[in-house]
């Protein structure tokens, strides 16, 4: 063992034997290495820990040691600060009596007691303890007990039984007089102890993590999380005995003071409050009621407390929801505050609603409405404006972790900002929640889905993905699903679902098994594990423009019309076909087959001896060396030979220019290449049989290609390989040496799926190894027989009848080709005679070539897949969902939520605490999210009402808006709640109703204003005394500011724009190679588009929204942090984003004509602050202003450097320095923390 | 909880319990270093081998090796709490154990002695590391406790009681072969 393994073996052991902090695996498997290395390390190692045994074991001697320490120096051990601190004596006192650790003491003692008491061991010893399980005594503890009683009477010192009836007394006996109050919610006087407020919190955060839903580790069989569970008779004694606290187990455990008896146990490091206990106590009590999680009861509409007439303080309540804030006051010490002034109300509820603040004249206009219902009528103003809904998107975007780029590995960008431009019009045209939620979950398989429909189901695909490469598909596909069902329990339900990803729930009733039956409704989609980097991983759907949409959805019922036509006619002309195919002779085929649009055929019509001659004329055909011409019994057509070391090769001859043009395809084209070919022995690499290839120009063009003499295929190439297209066989199709036909057909789709491959007349499954085609592959040089412009030679290969058409071939086509006999031998058989494969040929011959009504329904589904290709080529493509057809949704339980461990399979299924999915109901997406929306489910609706209160007032009824479960925090206001979630569901899921019913609430219009005396009993504003005032989120700050100073470019959707942000932070975060490495800021318009288009990065957001807490959009975010920062404050006072826009706000102010220096500064306070200055403000402001015209006045370049921040033109009619400084002073005014904050 | 006092009618038991009380450093000792030194897993190890070894007191020959017995006993347990330990929390791999233990038997041997030695070598340690192996091994108090007391991080309390049982290690094995 060197010294440096010595280190680092000391480093682990320390951190293992201190015991503060588990070994990582990493650290684990050093430890491993390092002992099984080294015979010396392991000596040390175990003499370690032998040490350490015997200082833990050897009582004796430490207590002698002691003794003697505190002999020598009485006070040693404190001599140290704060070590033993009061408490050495009296511990020493009780060690001395009970000597050596805890475990030997229990087994000493049931030694004396006997096998009977081994039921107690087993019970408090946790375990199995299945050695000694058959030999409980019915009533063990008593039996214990009594003997510890005599022997502790003996040492005059109280019995642990004693000490706690004393307790028990003492608590038992003041507990109903003196009430407790737990959480924010006070246990009011004569008010009884509510089981859910007040005591399922105390039990999930002590018991339950032993005694919870988790059966894996379940401690003595005991749960305390079930009704059942926590009465149940456990041998004579039970948890909790209803009105009599005395007798319950539970608090004995809960007041006992020896270790080995107290729960929780002290190595969880937990312990109850004397108030808890107290309340535990009271509780039981009062009669135990059990009640089941607020969060999955049924939401019953509560009556409105008093509503409508009651009088409260003087105060008279007009609005449901201020009945029930009004009458959570009681016992406060609160009341409520007045109405806010009418500005801030405008400002308020306009920010509120859209996101934007309101002009000064619309402020005016509202102060001034003198109208019974002017806020009504204001209100409902915002809820039509197009802002609602991209303010309302913003917030559900960081739910659906929207994003414009993939997230692992390269990070490259993703289409699927149509789906973010769905959100805001699902808001904007009020769609109602329940259809909100079932198109984003499952839209794809609702009847005839509609494009919008489908676009929505983009909410499943916003997941990180990857196409890292090596990584395991299975591992990232189980990852995906993981991601969407812990967004889906999050956003929907308020489920921390993630939780039982690898065991059952700590705290809520929610097991591991349930977990994978909810994922198996989201692992049933097509998404393949890898994105291949690319925007479009598929499933993707093209999404025409707007104003193509109705044509779009036309034209795939009108092609899907043509194709049942044609198969109507295929039918229809069957009496036609058999009339004709009963008198066809041979000759027809040769001439309408084998010439039709015949481009090109080596050697054709000019025979074999015409080329020979044609040689020394017609340039370039040249016969260089090796090159041979020769004749082949087998092969009817002149076969060429390509012989030699490289460099032989012939250019296609006759009229150079005609044939140029004929052969000059381009990706639009459909055409049609092969011929005979022999495949040499022993072909390593790739050759060209045929191309018209330039290898010096990014390889454009087009070939048929070998490979390997094992496949072939074609390429069709812009750029290769970015831009390219390459199908080969999917399997060893070829065999040297023998002569077999290999033809090519492309349909001019720019796709690979328009290429089919043919092998002797058989059509052959195909693999796309590039498909990524989009720019022309036309090229002008040569066409070549045997290889591209200079290299892929098909050296020893040999070919014969190479033919190129101007158009598609069809199957039967190709196989007359390869069989010029092919219909000769059909015709040639009797019609009673032939094969169906003969018929059927001779049918696709018909119908192709002969059939009129055919060629006129074939003609005009041309047209309309021309026009369809158009519309396309306008589109854009965003990701979906789209079910894997024919497979019934499952997942495995993953043992500890590994990948790689799949255990059982389970079907989907939702979890047995919440309401069943009705029998009408399909087991799929679209089954759960109509179940999520049913109206029955407990938390649907309440986690929504819950989320939009949270958007208006800072913090939601339930303020852990994110877990509804049982760790998460209670409702304040739990009537509230539940009358908003039942008014949510009653009014149809209406938002704009849920909105308009908040905001017009006495509650939302109070006066954010408050006392000190009031803040101090409620920072939070938890009892909503007050108004809402918090700070604006990132977005609505930036977009204030851009707003406010006429700067806004209020266009709505489309792809992400890249507004400005320091350079070079892409670069740091991304590799070379991704897409998204170099960040091209954007120009124009596109710097000040509301900030819901900015291009959203999620290895590097917008760092101006990272710094004023815009989530990364990683994963499901429901509740934002809300921190202070100085950068904050930099960015705010610096971004070119924010100083720009208050060189516009200065420009807007110093254009408005007749007015003088403080009605200038007067305009700004409305534009900015929406309300008029005081003199104290003026005053402060023109002091202000004079000071930056002290420093700019005089001094042009540092006005000018400061005025030319941004990218829009500075204004030439304004003094620099005069702007400069006025800029100063808006920049001042939007830092202004009333504008900062919604007030 | 009472201390088992000795009666006539238990003096077998006694015998037992002595020799089991004598042999719980060694146990620990064993069954840490073949847990990796994870205390929890150690702690639950160890139970289950006393537990096991009183209810099978009465094949424990008296005059045999007690050490040799219980460690028998003990390499079962471990095993067993092994099997039912997730992976990932076992600390040490199946390959390792087998040398462990050898070595482990190689140590105790001279566990006699060394106790003794220890005894003496606390003595010899500097009063701040005495103080902190008494509150941490005597008291039981955790390292985090210690650390709340002594206004120190967590890990400088490790740092001191791995220190101070590097002394004792240095001391004991001076001492047993000196």
């Amino acid at each position: 063992m060197n010294e440096e393994m010595q280190k680092e073996l000391e480093k682990l052991l320390e951190k293992q034997l201190g015991g503060e902090e588990a070994l990582s695996g990493e650290e684990a498997g050093r430890l491993n290495e390092i002992l099984e290395g080294s015979e010396e390390a392991r000596a040390w190692y175990v003499g370690h820990c032998g040490m350490e045994g015997m200082l833990l074991e050897e009582d004796g001697m430490m207590k002698a040691l002691a003794e003697e320490m505190g002999a020598e120096e009485d006070g040693k051990v404190v001599a140290m600060p704060g070590v033993g601190e009061g408490r050495r004596e009296e511990e020493e006192e009780e060690e001395m009596v009970l000597g050596w650790g805890g475990l030997i003491r229990v087994v000493a003692a049931c030694l004396v007691i006997g096998l009977a008491a081994w039921g107690l061991l087993a019970g408090i010893g946790g375990g199995e303890g299945e050695d000694v399980r058959g030999e409980v005594a019915a009533t063990p503890r008593v039996e214990g007990e009594e003997e510890v009683e005599v022997e502790e009477e003996e040492e005059e010192v109280l019995s642990p039984e004693e000490a706690y009836r004393l307790k028990m007394l003492a608590v038992v006996g003041t507990g109903s007089m003196d009430r407790p109050p737990t959480g924010f919610e006070a246990v009011a006087d004569g008010e009884a102890v509510d089981f859910n407020r007040d005591i399922r919190p105390i039990l999930s955060e002590y018991c339950f993590h032993c005694h919870g839903p988790d059966a894996a580790d379940r401690k003595a069989d005991l749960r305390v999380d079930t009704e059942e569970g926590i009465f149940a008779d456990l041998g004579g004694y039970a948890a909790v005995v209803a009105g009599k606290p005395e007798e319950s187990e539970l608090m004995y455990r809960v007041l006992h003071e020896d270790a080995d008896e107290v729960m929780p146990p002290p190595k969880s490091n937990k312990v109850i409050s004397a108030r808890e206990k107290k309340l535990l106590s009271r509780w039981i009590e009062e009669g135990a009621e059990w009640r089941d999680h607020w969060a999955f009861e049924p939401v019953e509409r509560p009556q409105t407390p008093g509503h409508p007439s009651l009088l409260v303080n003087g105060y008279r309540i007009k609005h449901p929801i201020d009945a029930f804030t009004r009458a959570r006051l009681k016992g406060t010490g609160l009341t409520g505050a007045p109405p806010a002034d009418r500005a801030t109300l405008a400002r308020r509820v306009t920010l509120d609603l859209t996101g934007l603040p309101p002009t000064p004249e619309e402020v005016q206009a509202f102060v001034s409405d003198e109208r019974e219902d002017a806020y009504g009528q204001l209100v409902d103003r915002l809820l039509e404006s197009p802002r609602f809904g991209e303010h309302r998107a913003r917030y559900w975007l960081d739910a659906a972790r929207y994003a414009d780029t993939h997230g692992f590995h390269f990070d490259n960008s993703r289409s699927v900002w149509p789906y973010r431009d769905w959100v805001v019009n699902a808001f904007n045209a009020n769609m109602p929640f329940d259809q909100f939620t079932i198109e984003q979950l499952a839209g794809d398989l609702l009847p005839d889905a509609t494009l919008e429909q489908k676009i929505a189901t983009g909410f499943n695909r916003c997941n990180p993905t990857t196409n890292e490469g090596g990584v395991i598909n299975e591992e990232y596909l189980s990852i995906y699903a993981k991601d969407r069902v812990e967004t889906t329990g999050t956003v929907f339900m308020g489920l921390t679902m993630n939780c039982t990803s690898c065991h059952d729930h700590k705290f809520d009733p929610l097991t591991q098994k349930e977990y994978y039956e909810m994922e198996a409704f989201f692992r049933n989609t097509t998404q393949p594990a890898r994105d291949g980097n690319k925007p479009d991983s598929p499933p993707n759907l093209i999404v025409p423009p707007v104003e193509d949409r109705p044509r779009w959805a036309e034209l795939a019922k009108e092609l899907a019309a043509y194709d049942g036509r044609m198969v109507k006619r295929e039918k229809a002309a069957l009496p036609e076909f058999e009339k004709w195919a009963a008198s066809a002779k041979p000759g027809d085929f040769e001439k309408r087959v084998k010439a039709a649009e015949l481009v090109y055929q080596l050697g054709a019509g000019e025979g074999r001896e015409s080329i020979n001659a044609a040689v020394p004329d017609q340039e370039p055909v040249v016969l260089a060396k090796g090159l041979v011409w020769k004749e082949e019994a087998e092969r009817p057509e002149a076969v060429l030979r390509f012989d030699g070391e490289g460099g032989q090769k012939i250019s296609l001859g006759r009229d150079r220019d005609e044939l140029s043009k004929a052969l000059a395809f381009d990706k639009g084209d459909s055409f049609s290449y092969g011929g005979w070919v022999k495949v040499p022995e022993g072909m390593k690499g790739g050759a060209a049989v045929l191309a018209r290839m330039d290898e010096n120009n990014s390889h454009k063009g087009w070939d048929l290609w070998v490979e390997n003499g094992k496949k072939f295929g074609v390429h069709l190439i812009a750029s290769w390989p970015k831009n390219s297209i390459k199908v080969l066989t999917k399997t060893d199709v070829l065999k040297p040496g023998e002569w077999m036909h290999l033809f090519a057909t492309y349909d001019g789709s720019g796709k690979a799926s328009g290429v089919t491959l043919y092998l002797n007349g058989e059509r052959k499954a195909t693999a796309a190894a590039s498909d990524k085609l989009s720019e022309s592959i036309r090229v002008t040089i040569p066409v070549w027989l045997g290889q591209r412009s200079r290299k892929a030679i098909f050296t020893g290969g040999e070919v014969s009848d190479v033919r190129v058409y101007g158009r598609k071939l069809s199957g039967v086509e190709v196989a007359a080709l390869a069989d010029s006999a092919h219909f000769e031998t059909i015709l040639a058989t009797a019609p009673e005679e032939r094969t169906k494969r003969q018929i059927d040929d001779l049918l696709e011959y018909y119908l192709e070539t002969t059939d009129k009504p055919m060629a006129d329904l074939r003609r005009g589904k041309g047209k309309l897949t021309a026009e369809k290709r158009e519309i396309q080529d306008r589109s854009v493509i965003t990701l979906v969902t789209e079910e894997k057809e024919g497979e019934e949704p499952f997942s495995h339980i993953l043992n500890r939520g590994e990948y790689d461990q799949p255990g059982e399979k389970v079907g989907p299924g939702v979890p047995e605490v919440l309401p069943p999915m009705g029998d009408e109901l399909p087991r799929n997406r679209l089954g759960f999210a109509q179940w999520l929306v049913s109206g029955e489910h407990p938390l649907t609706a309440r986690v929504t009402v819950n989320r939009y209160w949270q958007e208006l007032f800072g913090t939601g009824l339930v303020k852990s808006s994110e877990d509804f479960g049982v760790m998460g925090e209670p409702p304040s206001h739990p009537k509230l709640m539940d009358w908003l979630a039942a008014e949510f569901v009653e009014s149809g899921w209406d938002v704009k109703h849920l909105f308009r019913t908040m905001v017009t609430s006495d509650t939302y219009k109070q006066s954010s204003v408050v006392s000190e005396e009031a803040y101090g009993i409620d920072p939070e504003n938890r009892f909503l005394a007050r108004g809402p005032r918090f700070r604006l989120d990132a977005e609505t700050l930036r977009d204030q500011a851009l707003y406010v100073s006429g700067l806004m470019v209020e266009t709505m959707g489309g792809p992400g724009v890249r507004p400005y942000q320091p350079a070079g932070l892409w670069k740091v975060v991304a590799y070379p190679k991704s897409d998204t490495a170099n960040f091209v800021q954007d120009e124009g318009d596109k710097l000040y588009r509301r900030t819901l288009y900015t291009f959203w990065k999620r290895t590097s957001p917008p760092p101006s929204m990272s710094i004023l807490d815009a989530p990364e959009r990683e994963s499901c975010i429901v509740r934002r942090e809300r921190t202070n920062t100085p950068l904050q404050a930099l960015v705010m006072m610096n971004d070119p984003q924010f100083v720009e826009a208050a060189r516009h706000l200065a420009t807007r102010v110093l254009r408005e004509e007749g007015l003088e220096r403080s009605g200038r500064i007067d305009r700004m306070g409305w534009i900015v602050l929406q309300r008029g200055l005081s003199e104290r403000e003026r005053v402060v402001l023109e002091e202000s202003l004079g000071i930056f015209e002290d420093v700019y006045l005089g001094d042009e370049a540092e006005a000018r450097g400061l005025v030319e921040v941004g990218d829009s033109a500075v204004p030439e009619d304004l003094d620099v320095g005069e702007l400069a400084a006025w800029m100063m002073l808006a920049n001042q005014m939007l830092n202004l923390d009333e504008v900062v904050n919604k007030n | 909880m009472a201390l088992t006092r000795k009666t006539p009618e238990h003096s077998e038991d006694q015998a037992f319990t002595d020799l089991m009380r004598a042999h719980q450093g060694r146990l620990r000792g064993y069954v840490l270093s073949m847990m990796g030194g994870d205390h929890a897993a150690a702690d639950d190890v160890l139970q289950e081998t006393n537990l096991v070894l009183v209810k099978k007191a009465d094949q424990f020959e008296a005059g045999t090796s007690f050490m040799a017995w219980a460690s028998r006993v003990a390499f079962f347990e471990v095993m067993r709490a092994r099997r039912k330990m997730s992976r990932d929390r076992l600390v040490l791999g199946d390959g390792i154990l087998d040398a462990v233990a050898a070595e482990v038997e190689e140590q105790g041997d001279r566990y006699e002695a060394r106790s003794k030695a220890l005894a003496h070598c606390l003595r010899k340690l500097g009063d701040r590391q005495r103080v902190m192996v008494l509150e941490r091994y005597y008291h039981g108090k955790s390292v985090a406790d210690l650390a709340a007391e002594t206004g120190q991080r967590a890990n400088a309390v490790s740092q001191l009681l791995f220190r101070a049982r590097q002394a004792l290690m240095d001391c004991v094995s001076q001492a047993v072969s000196g």
